[in-house]
């Protein structure tokens, strides 16, 4: 009975002195709320474009290339400058006119004689590590959209020999024609070049049936395209064997059987007119760009960063409020001397700890409450799951900030101690909780820290609560669990210490 | 008197206590007997509090013992602990709390049910606070906060009672009715022990603890304490006109003189006898007998901060010795002139209750 007595006592007065403070309960419900209704009108939810300037090589195509491009990359880069030189460039950077200078070399092509690639350098002045990985992706993406485009370009070259309304098929069957008709009539050099002309024209066609027929083996190796494969192998061959008698008779015009093998060439390729007509070679672009993406969430819901961050804010502040609320109840006793009280009447330790915890909790809670409503109504988050898995998450996460905050009241000596305990406490929240970073970007000992705190596992928690809809992992209500123990344990001996009748 | 009380209440044995290389108490025995009041008197610093603390638990002794009820003080179960009752020299009250609402929060520490209202009503009577007991903490006086701090350590009508300057800070009407009422309470077989820096409220206590720079002077009744530094009781005879000198013989002749006469003005003589109420009637016979007449021949009423003044004197200095004292077994006021350092009357600025009386 004297157990309870106490518990009541303690829980009744931490109650009476928080809700005597009514300035504090304001700050305490208003304040976490015009933080994330702030974040949620000023957040931006647009991908930054970095504006760009490009130093290349005057006379050499490369401005136009990337211009005819820069749709493809004007979600991440945006040109606002072109340049041949450097300097005017950087300074351009330096004042703070753009955002991004991207070097080419002043002559690439010699560099792609020589087999090599073209090293683009780019140049930017972010300090954040985060902005800079920004920078290099954009700056990634910018390079290979303009490798695809030229690569697309070269693509489109064999193709366009192969295309229906282009003259290519004409011109082989008039090529063949002029060959069958000239042998033994004009100059061995009039008939080598027109045989030389023809099988060029045959080998574009190669290359165009060559690179639809990789792409498919590559993406498609089912029976479904077999048939298609199939086709496009036959012409390929029957290419193959026609460019095998265009390069003989090159060799050799004079021949005695140089008017039969022309005339041989000239019906094979009437006989090749109908199958390059029917077949169909993949788009260049389609070649270059096989795969784009069309990313879909089995969240089922579309997600914001506003969405995103309020579970996350929401257990970093319950997290400090209970961690504050405790971390200053045993300073405060013993420099108002009621510690000696304690001592005096042998007030139970686990008394006063779960009296005070009862109101913390109780207070945290309708906290919480009020503020996912508010988060609802006010910002338009709501959450997906129930309210009971909710209540549960809040619950925990209020009892494990409370007992942590307990072992901080107990070791700090002053009231300024105990408020600096609990900002460490938030800060390591902050970098170590999966508030700002995925706990995967840890690595262990170090991550062993972001498990030993409760936000870890409640913004887990309520992220799948809230945002998933789904109930929260057993390991993160355990994880909250064990700190509530153990943090509650130490707590309490440390108390014991404390109180006990010297 | 219960079979359990036997012997002292409160039983201290070489109870020392060093914070680093301050000794804040030093060697102290003290025994305080049931239903008395005990009333421990020093300055400001002198260890009062400290001795205190280490009686009640909050401090742990360097050295020395501490027993309550017979026991050790860390063996005691904490239903015999409830049966102290604390006041700290700094009221434990929470500043955003009414005065009613720290009193309920110490109370239920203390294990008194929900049933408190008659009890509230009582106590907040007895200390003035009936119709304050809505204000909050922050909002009070200092003497309405030890008010009601003291309503809170006697709310659970504890056996053995420490106070830490309950009068601290309050008025000296409300004073003496708060000696009433812990006379009231020793009255009901409580046992109290009160820390004061008001050295005239030695007067209300049973016995008087003398602490000076953390080491126990004196330790008596206020009567004792009185005999112990001025030898005995001190009568006044006054004369209408110079003291006539031949008559100084005859008074130090007398039995029951303690030893010889002092004139500390003009026209009055100083004696310390064993008994005033016997050496007023045989001085007032004798001075008949030499044909002298005088104005008054009278008690002199003592003033107990003069008394600890000259008590702290005689303990912490040598005493100068006259010529004409030489070879007197007492330490007391000299035998000398109108600027003697005898004892005198209670000046104007006096906070002494004890001067009042």
């Amino acid at each position: 009975m004297r157990w309870f007595i106490a518990f009541v006592g303690l829980a009744r007065r931490e109650l009476l002195a928080l809700f005597s403070q009514p300035r504090l309960l304001a700050v305490l419900v208003l304040g976490p709320f015009a933080i994330l209704l702030l974040f949620g009108a000023g957040y931006k939810n647009e991908t930054i474009s970095l504006r760009t300037a490009f130093v290349v090589p005057a006379g050499q195509g490369l401005q136009q290339e990337i211009e005819d491009n820069q749709g493809s990359f004007k979600d991440y880069v945006v040109p606002t400058l072109f340049t041949s030189d450097l300097i005017e460039a950087r300074q351009e950077l330096i004042d703070g006119n753009v955002d991004l200078v991207v070097v080419f070399p002043p002559n690439p092509a010699e560099t792609f004689r020589e087999g090599k690639r073209v090293e683009v350098a780019v140049l930017h002045d972010k300090l954040d590590p985060i902005q800079q990985a920004a920078v290099d992706i954009a700056a990634q993406v910018a390079v290979q959209e303009i490798n695809a485009g030229v690569l697309t370009r070269v693509v489109q070259l064999g193709q366009d020999e192969l295309s229906e309304n282009s003259t290519q098929i004409e011109d082989i069957v008039a090529l063949s024609d002029t060959l069958n008709a000239t042998v033994g009539v004009a100059s061995d050099e009039e008939v080598s070049a027109t045989a030389a002309e023809l099988n060029d024209r045959l080998a574009m066609t190669t290359l165009a049936t060559e690179t639809s027929l990789r792409l498919l083996d590559s993406v498609e190796a089912d029976a479904s395209s077999e048939e298609e494969r199939m086709q496009l192998r036959q012409v390929q061959n029957d290419v193959s064997e026609v460019s095998v008698l265009v390069r003989e008779f090159e060799n050799d015009p004079n021949s005695d059987e140089a008017a039969t093998k022309a005339l041989a060439i000239n019906e094979s390729i009437q006989a090749l007119v109908g199958p390059l007509s029917e077949i169909q070679t993949l788009p260049a672009d389609v070649i270059v760009r096989p795969f784009s993406h069309d990313a879909e969430s089995i969240v089922g819901r579309s997600i914001s960063p506003v969405d995103f961050f309020v579970p996350s804010a929401l257990a970093l502040l319950i997290q400090h409020a209970g961690l504050t609320f405790a971390a200053l109840t045993l300073v405060r006793d013993r420099d108002l001397g009621v510690t000696e009280h304690y001592q005096v009447s042998s007030t139970p330790s686990s008394a006063i700890l779960l009296g005070k915890a009862f109101a913390f909790v109780l207070v945290g809670g309708v906290l919480s409450a009020i503020l996912v409503a508010v988060v609802d109504v006010g910002l338009g988050v709501s959450s997906a799951g129930s309210l009971l898995a909710l209540a549960l998450i809040f619950g925990l996460l209020l009892a494990a900030s409370v007992a942590v905050g307990f072992c901080l009241s107990a070791v700090a000596r002053t009231d300024s101690q105990a408020v600096q305990y609990a900002m460490l406490v938030l800060l390591a929240s902050l970098f170590f909780g999966g508030f700002f970073l995925n706990l995967d970007a840890l690595r262990y000992p170090f991550k062993a820290l972001a498990w030993a705190l409760p936000v870890t596992y409640s913004i887990r928690g309520l992220q799948d609560v809230m945002l998933r809809g789904v109930d929260p992992a057993v390991l993160d209500l355990t994880g909250l669990a064990a700190i509530t123990g153990i943090a509650g344990l130490v707590s309490w001996v440390l108390l014991r210490r404390e109180t006990r009748p010297s | 008197m219960t079979s359990t009380e036997v012997g002292p209440i409160v039983s201290v044995r070489g109870l020392t206590k060093r914070f680093g290389e301050t000794i804040a108490v030093h060697e102290l025995d003290l025994d305080v007997e049931y239903g008395e009041i005990v009333g421990i008197i020093g300055p400001s610093g002198c260890g009062k509090t400290t001795t205190v603390r280490m009686m009640t638990g909050g401090y742990e002794p360097t050295e020395g013992t501490v027993h309550l009820w017979g026991k050790n003080l860390g063996d005691l179960k904490p239903k015999q602990r409830s049966r102290v009752g604390y006041l700290p020299q700094l009221p434990a009250l929470l500043p955003d709390l009414s005065i009613k609402e720290n009193i309920h929060f110490q109370a239920s520490l203390l294990g008194v049910g929900f049933r408190r209202s008659e009890q509230m009503e009582r106590l907040l009577d007895l200390v003035g606070l009936s119709s304050d007991g809505g204000t909050k903490i922050k909002h009070a006086s200092g003497g309405m906060r030890r008010r009601a701090a003291l309503v809170a350590a006697l709310f659970h009508d504890p056996a053995l009672i420490f106070l830490d300057e309950p009068t601290a800070g309050i008025d000296p009407v409300l004073r003496q009715q708060l000696w009433r009422h812990f006379g009231a309470l020793r009255e009901a077989g409580k046992t109290l022990v009160i820390t004061t820096q008001y050295i005239g409220e030695a007067v209300y206590c049973d016995r008087v603890a003398v602490i000076h720079e953390g080491t126990l002077i004196a330790f008596d009744s206020p009567k004792g304490l009185r005999h112990d530094v001025y030898g005995g009781d001190v009568v006044l005879v006054k004369f209408d006109g110079m003291v006539p000198l031949d008559v100084i013989p005859h008074l130090a002749e007398l039995p029951f003189s303690r030893m010889a006469p002092t004139i500390p003005s003009p026209d009055t003589i100083e004696i310390v006898v064993d008994d005033a109420g016997e050496a007023i009637a045989a001085i007032t016979k004798l001075l008949t007998e030499v044909g002298h007449e005088v104005v008054a021949v009278e008690e002199k009423i003592i003033d107990f901060d003069q008394m600890f003044v000259d008590l702290i004197e005689r303990e912490t200095k040598p005493e100068p010795v006259s010529p004409e004292s030489a070879g007197s077994e007492s330490a007391g006021p000299e035998s000398a002139g109108p600027e003697s350092a005898g004892p005198e009357s209670a000046g104007p600025e006096s906070a002494s209750p004890g001067a009042d009386k």
